[in-house]
């Protein structure tokens, strides 16, 4: 193949163009510090925290804490990660106050009782496999639009013995929702939360 | 005596005027792009209106010449016409370059719609611009499944990703004019980001013959190309105006061109489209609008031997993706598929809400080219991408305007290419390229990045020939070395890291040590071959048989290296994995071409044997009980796959009115080591119509399409499972394919000559005619909906 077809003027034409070209690119690339460590994500929206407790109405030194804390930071529920403390009495009434956190974060005050367009978006429904019958005792701070009950304050009455799980959800954007039984019902399952303690009645 | 005076003075200026003018000029008229001499070519001296022609050796001369100035046009069959002056001053000589092969030198056209394939013995097929136009309103996905063998993976109806033999995202490059797509390709809701009416044809090449582009086409390649510059002073256009009934879209696209003959050119092209909520057949689809606006610019100048183009495209999107398509956790997936009707059904709107995409794509390129004497051709190219996408989702407490996810990937190319193709029986190209690219993961939305910051460095280098061994018999080999480097700062979580054992094996990647986090700097290098090897034979004018094939690999994608997450349009956690190879595949494939005046028929075939193959699957971890709910893990893997098919295209005339298209194509794929169907390979589909045209009616065609797709039932049954819910009943997901569909689809259109030069092709068609029910494997919201129902369209278009 001949090489010598190019000419001196082509040649330092291309060069012009290729030297320019390389020129921008450099300058563009050069834009972006490359080098710069970037900074974590701090999770907004993760719940790291969910602490259930439980208060006996005649006798506040009786509490059962359900409680979750993510310690490895990976939103996972994993059993070692999960305490409950103390044992429901047969027969008697609790009230029960919902804590929910991000990191140090009060995830309830900012995220869900914030406003009243963040109240709607959210529900919560419990459930048992325990003798349990339950009311909520939400005030009009956390009572949707609809009159439905968030769920975040709730009264539950201890039957007979025996043990098993409760459990709580969070509905997010819920098309419809009813608190009508106390533990509530959802439609959908955008959930925030869904997570099961193991309890016992005494 | 007088007389003889006179005859005497006549004689001597005559003699004077001969005494000057007894100079002789001989020329020499050879081709620019071999050197051959032009016998035949006629030459016409201007200057006192003569006429010769060039001898075998390309050599004529025009005897008794003066000196001064010498006017000569010179002519050949098949070449433009040249005009030389030539400056006489003694006995002179010149060497005349014309070229006689523009044509196939692809330089020049001749109209605006010449059919130029990109290849010479791969499974090539051409999207013409008429062809193109009716797809005004939709996106490219959706106007490449004219193409046997081609379908589309979509999530909803507007973002729609092509598959071509069974293979989509990263196997497939894409060419925009020139410039290699470089925009998030990985994930499978993002769309390309092309405009479809700013192409005027467009190329679909199946596997990777095309190695000029790239060595990592495994499944194919999709050149775009805008209109050809016509080199003669014009102004030309045209104007799309559309509207729908589902969706109760709009669309407008206008492109104007300028064309002079000295080469210089100038073309500007916008479109603006608009739909609110589609509609399936008994409900609305809520919050799946789009809002597309594109504009496109450029202009150049393109003469025989030497050009330049300079081109701009920008292209903005903000796609609704279905409300009911956001769910929480596998439990509303499960609900989700069993549901007759989705959670979220409201009233028709054009606002697009959370869920949401928004992309911006900018296209920048310069390029020049140089044809030399006796050589080729050289061109060289800069490109700069920048690929912005913003993903919204629903969030908490105000959030939901933040982007969840906000990626920007800017890439930077530098290419030169030679051909050479002074012997247009031998020719060879090689070239090379550079590229740069970062990405850039912005981490003020508070979400952790799915894909990382990384810089990537690409090297590319390669070379084709393409011989004409005789009339009937072409060749073509090609060799392409392809080096990159992806380096990434990515964070892990502690666990995660653990988890997986990159603890152990990548202990030196970890750069920094945080609470519950590790900031890890994986960097790694991919060396890939590939090779390409072809034949056509020319039985006769009817006949002709191809024969291909091609060796390509490919790097993993960054999805596939780090994906880390939570998809939740997908209802899965997505791992990644550091230790991925690439991929390579084997392609052989034979194609059957048959044409006469009433029949033609394409049969094509393949069997695509890929190692390494990345795919990702239900990873043993099972599900996980995130604090959200239970999702299960999928994670990427390596494995042996196949892939097999046919595709068949067929046209038959009837009657010089009548006639009928027939497309089927079939696919299989299946991972060789676990001996399980792929997921996501198409069903067998037929799409058959007929159609009635009359070109003495302004061009009257109406036709009706019959378009069936078959159950798919080669299926990974192990993919469905079962979640366990404490205290409940199980949760059984059963992602199963949906049964077959038929649907029916009518078009017709007509076009009226308006003012001169100009004229007004009206379109009219019916989309899914019965409003039928069905849901489409390769839909991905097919867990949540069914598909589009009945739609009429009306499409306006002005050629002036």
């Amino acid at each position: 193949m001949k090489i010598n077809f190019l000419n001196l003027k082509t040649m330092k034409t291309i060069k012009f163009y290729a030297m320019a070209v390389i020129a921008i690119a450099m300058l563009a690339s050069c834009s972006n510090d490359d080098d710069a460590t970037p900074d974590p994500v701090e999770e907004e929206e993760a719940i790291t925290r969910v602490v259930i407790t439980f208060t006996n109405q005649a006798n506040a030194t009786d509490t059962v804490v359900l409680t979750w804390n993510d310690d490895d930071g990976d939103e996972v529920v994993d059993d070692n990660e999960k305490t409950v403390v103390g044992t429901f009495a047969a027969s008697a009434v609790y009230d029960a106050v919902l804590g929910l956190f991000n990191e140090a974060e009060d995830f309830l005050d900012e995220d869900i009782l914030a406003d009243q367009a963040s109240i709607d978006a959210h529900f919560f429904v419990y459930a048992t496999t325990l003798n349990f019958t339950m009311v909520r005792a939400d005030g009009t701070g956390a009572t949707r639009t609809d009159n439905n009950k968030l769920g975040v304050s709730t009264t539950w009455t201890a039957g007979a013995a025996g043990t098993g799980t409760i459990s709580m959800e969070l509905y997010h954007e819920s098309p419809s929702v009813d608190d009508s039984d106390g533990f509530g019902t959802a439609a959908g399952d955008d959930t925030d939360i869904d997570i099961s303690f193991d309890a016992e009645i005494q | 005596m007088k007389h003889n005076l006179l005859v005497v003075v006549l004689c001597f200026f005559s003699t004077i005027h001969s005494q000057n003018c007894t100079y002789t000029f001989i020329g020499e008229v050879i081709d620019f792009h071999d050197s051959t001499p032009m016998s035949g070519a006629t030459i016409h001296n201007e200057t006192n209106n003569s006429y010769t022609a060039a001898d075998i050796n390309g050599k004529f001369s025009i005897k008794n010449l003066c000196n001064g100035k010498l006017v000569l046009v010179i002519s050949h069959v098949g070449c433009e016409t040249k005009r030389v002056e030539v400056d006489i001053l003694g006995d002179s000589y010149k060497k005349i370059l014309m070229e006689h092969h523009t044509e196939e030198l692809e330089e020049v056209a001749v109209t605006s719609n010449v059919i130029k394939k990109t290849t010479v013995t791969a499974q090539e097929t051409i999207l013409k611009s008429e062809t193109l136009a009716q797809y005004s309103s939709q996106s490219l996905g959706d106007a490449l499944k004219e193409v046997p063998g081609v379908y589309s993976i979509n999530t909803g109806s507007t973002i729609v990703k092509p598959i071509i033999n069974g293979m989509h995202s990263s196997r497939i490059l894409i060419l925009n004019n020139g410039v290699r797509l470089q925009d998030q390709e990985w994930g499978i809701e993002h769309a390309p980001n092309i405009d479809i009416n700013s192409a005027n044809q467009i190329s679909v090449i199946k596997g990777s013959g095309a190695l000029s582009y790239g060595g990592d086409a495994i499944g194919g390649v999709v050149v775009i190309n805008p209109s050809r510059i016509i080199r003669k002073d014009t102004l030309y256009g045209r104007t799309i105006i559309g509207g729908q009934t589902n969706g109760k879209g709009y669309n407008v696209s206008s492109t104007l061109n300028k064309n002079y003959e000295s080469g210089w050119f100038a073309q500007i092209q916008g479109s603006y489209k608009r739909n609110g909520d589609f509609k399936a057949p008994d409900y609305n689809l809520t919050n799946t609008g789009l809002n597309s606006k594109g504009v496109s610019a450029r202009f150049g100048k393109n003469n025989f031997q030497s050009g330049f183009e300079v081109y701009y495209s920008y292209l903005e999107n903000e796609i609704g993706i279905l409300r009911s398509a956001h769910i929480g956790s596998i439990k509303g997936l499960a609900n989700s598929i069993n549901a007759p009707r989705p959670l979220f059904v409201e009233n028709f709107s054009y606002d697009i809400s959370q869920p949401k995409q928004e992309v911006i794509h900018h296209l920048f390129k310069a390029s020049y080219y140089k044809r030399f004497k006796n050589f080729g051709k050289i061109d060289v190219q800069y490109d700069y991408q920048n690929n912005h996408r913003f993903e919204f989702d629903i969030r908490r407490g105000g959030r939901s305007i933040k982007p969840a996810i906000d990626l920007e990937l800017q890439t930077h190319t530098i290419s030169l290419n030679a051909k050479k193709d002074n012997n247009l029986e031998r020719k060879y190209n090689f070239g090379g390229l550079v590229r740069y690219q970062n990405n850039f993961a912005n981490p003020d939305t508070g979400v952790r990045r799915l894909i990382p910051d990384y810089d990537k460095y690409d090297f590319g280098g390669y070379f084709t020939t393409e011989w004409k061994l005789n009339d009937h018999f072409i060749a073509d080999a090609g060799l392409r070395y392809d080096f990159s480097r992806i380096d990434a700062l990515k964070f892990y979580r502690t666990a995660t890291w653990e988890e997986r054992g990159y603890d152990i094996q990548f202990p030196d990647l970890v750069i920094e040590v945080l609470r519950n986090q590790v900031l890890t700097d994986p960097t790694f290098d991919y060396h890939n071959i590939s090779g390409a090897l072809g034949v056509k034979y020319k039985f006769n004018a009817k006949n002709y048989i191809l024969g291909n094939y091609t060796l390509s690999s490919r790097a993993p994608n960054p999805s596939e290296l780090f994906s880390d997450g939570l998809h939740h349009s997908a209802a899965r956690i997505e791992i990644g994995d550091l230790r991925m190879d690439s991929e390579r595949s084997n392609r052989i494939s034979g194609t059957y071409g048959y044409s006469s005046s009433k029949f033609d028929i394409q049969v094509e075939s393949y069997y695509n044997q890929i190692n390494n193959f990345i795919y990702i699957i239900p990873s043993p971890l099972g599900i996980v009980p995130l604090i959200r709910g239970p999702f299960p893990i999928w994670e990427y893997v390596q494995t042996d796959a196949w892939f097999f098919g046919v595709d068949v295209n067929t046209n038959y005339q009837i009657t010089p009115q009548w006639y009928t298209n027939h497309k089927l194509s079939f696919i299989k794929g299946y991972d060789k080591i676990a001996d399980l169907p792929l997921i996501d390979i198409p069903p067998f589909t037929t799409i058959n119509s007929i159609t009635y045209s009359k070109s003495n009616w302004n061009n009257f065609t109406t036709s009706l399409q019959s378009e069936w797709a078959f159950e798919q039932n080669e299926f990974p049954d192990e993919f469905n499972f079962t979640v366990p819910i404490a205290n409940e009943d199980d949760i059984d997901v059963d992602l199963s394919p949906p049964p077959a569909y038929h649907l029916m689809h009518f078009q017709s259109e007509i076009t009226l000559p308006m003012f001169k030069q100009s004229s007004l092709n009206i379109r009219f068609s019916v989309d899914n005619i019965f409003n039928t029910n069905y849901r489409n494997y390769l839909n991905r919201l097919r867990f949540f909906a069914d598909d589009l129902g009945r739609n009429f369209r009306l499409q306006l278009q002005f050629n002036y």
